[in-house]
């Protein structure tokens, strides 16, 4: 009796040590999430910044220009990823415009000022996508977890669902294409 | 020096070292001789010991002519080549890099013996890179009380200007490098293990970084293509350290690049061919990652 009782409590114990893990794991990865979610908003207003400065440039530059109008991009805190999803588009449709404006001004294409700014939309557009692909990767780690029997029965005990990735730019998933 | 005079200094110590042991082997021989006829027995325990001796005295004896061969080797036909392919070289045979350098990455003990030579500093395609061979021992001593050596690392270390610019350090090593002290415990830096969304490169390198996110910065879904195509593509095991804007790659090769063989007489075309092909191993790494993409080498 007391022999069968010592087997319940072992199990017993196992179990929560168990459950304390697993539940201890799903956390840390809904924080390296969050981390992860926050390396996105640096990157999008570092991207924002610079996109500002080039369509400060573009303005000075091509003030006649008035038939160019740029998106209304607001930047705030907590946004949803729907919300920063379509920022970053908006972004992206800006640049656009921008490319398209400064082919008719070759002497702003090729000043050193212009230059620079180009360099810098290179350069976090590199910091975007590494925060993308961190925060992609966690939620992979994650949504694979709480699918997973037994760390399942935790999650939905903890009405943990999936999380949405953070989608690539058309024109990025165009470029891989073509890459291929 | 020249090729002629090159190949004189050859013959010169192969010339020495075969009277070495031509010696050592009537001197084995006669031990043999003496003790049967003193003692009438053939006893060839002796031949060993005063072969192995007349050996090591020949090594000993040479030594100073040998490293004069593999200088002169080194000096006409390596750094001709050298003057082919990189710029503004400087080649130093008896300096190395600093051990302080390869204990900064964090990679891996220094162990107690370090020892580092054939310095070059040059640049190719415009990247500033330096490289040295490297061999790191650690004494150990066994429950009979008997020392012995263990190689720690055997190779070449490669420091080149990376271009990208990153806060924290990130360190990248090939499974099965077992003495690799990535991440350590103790270490006075903090760093995570990574995993990356590759799951062939997880399989084959350990990722450690101060920060995840310059992990994902650096290591971008080409550069880890390119990392897995300079692995497949070298003997040994691939360490790599971005710390400081300077990556670092080590090559535990098991081997010293450059040197020569004696017994082979000079041959000018051979020689440089086996020089190019292991020069190579230097600038596959500019060419393959494309360290001379100089895109992001401005930061905002």
């Amino acid at each position: 009796m007391e022999m069968l009782l010592l087997v319940v409590v072992v199990i017993i114990a196992l179990i929560v040590i168990w459950y304390i893990c697993t539940l201890n794991k799903l956390n840390r990865t809904l924080v390296k999430i969050e981390e992860a979610d926050s390396g996105i908003d640096v990157a999008l207003t570092k991207r924002y910044d610079v996109l500002v400065k080039m369509m400060d440039t573009v303005k000075a530059y091509a003030k006649h220009e008035k038939e160019t109008l740029f998106e209304v991009i607001n930047l705030r805190k907590g946004m949803t990823l729907d919300e920063k999803n379509a920022a970053n588009a908006k972004m992206s449709a800006n640049l656009e415009k921008i490319n398209l404006v400064v082919e008719n001004y070759p002497e702003l294409k090729s000043s050193d000022n212009y230059k620079m700014l180009q360099q810098s939309v290179i350069e976090v557009e590199e910091h975007l996508q590494a925060a993308r692909r961190m925060y992609n990767s966690n939620v992979s780690i994650f949504n694979q977890m709480i699918v997973s029997f037994p760390t399942s029965i935790i999650a939905n005990s903890k009405k943990m669902v999936k999380k949405t990735f953070f989608e690539a730019e058309e024109t990025k998933k165009k470029d891989v294409k073509i890459q291929l | 020096m020249n090729i002629e005079e090159l190949e004189k200094s050859r013959e010169k110590v192969v010339k020495k070292k075969k009277i070495g042991y031509g010696i050592a082997a009537i001197v084995s021989l006669g031990f043999v001789f003496i003790n049967y006829m003193f003692n009438g027995v053939l006893e060839f325990d002796t031949v060993f010991i005063t072969g192995f001796l007349g050996v090591l005295l020949t090594s000993v004896l040479t030594m100073k002519d040998y490293r004069e061969f593999v200088k002169g080797y080194k000096k006409v036909v390596v750094l001709e080549i050298f003057k082919t392919i990189f710029k503004n070289i400087h080649f130093d045979l008896d300096r190395g890099i600093p051990e302080e350098i390869i204990s900064n990455t964090g990679m891996m003990d220094t162990g107690d013996i370090y020892h580092s030579n054939d310095y070059i500093c040059a640049k190719y395609k415009n990247v500033s890179f330096e490289f040295s061979d490297v061999e790191i021992e650690e004494e150990h001593t066994d429950s009979d009380g008997d020392r012995h050596r263990v190689t720690v690392f055997k190779g070449q270390w490669y420091i080149f200007d990376f271009n990208k610019q990153f806060k924290a350090d990130l360190q990248v090593c090939e499974k099965g490098f077992r003495n690799a002290k990535l991440g350590g415990l103790f270490s006075f830096k903090k760093f995570n293990k990574v995993q990356l969304e590759d799951i062939e490169f997880n399989k084959e390198f350990n990722v450690f970084a101060q920060n995840n996110l310059d992990a994902f910065y650096v290591l971008t879904p080409n550069t880890m293509e390119k990392i897995k195509k300079l692995n497949n593509s070298v003997h040994g095991k691939l360490l790599f350290c971005f710390i400081d804007n300077k990556l670092h790659v080590g090559l535990h090769s098991g081997k010293d690049l450059f040197e020569p063989n004696l017994y082979k007489k000079i041959n000018i075309e051979q020689n440089h061919k086996q020089a190019i092909e292991e020069i190579q191993m230097i600038t596959n790494f500019v060419d393959i990652l494309g360290l001379d993409n100089d895109l992001f080498r401005k930061g905002v």
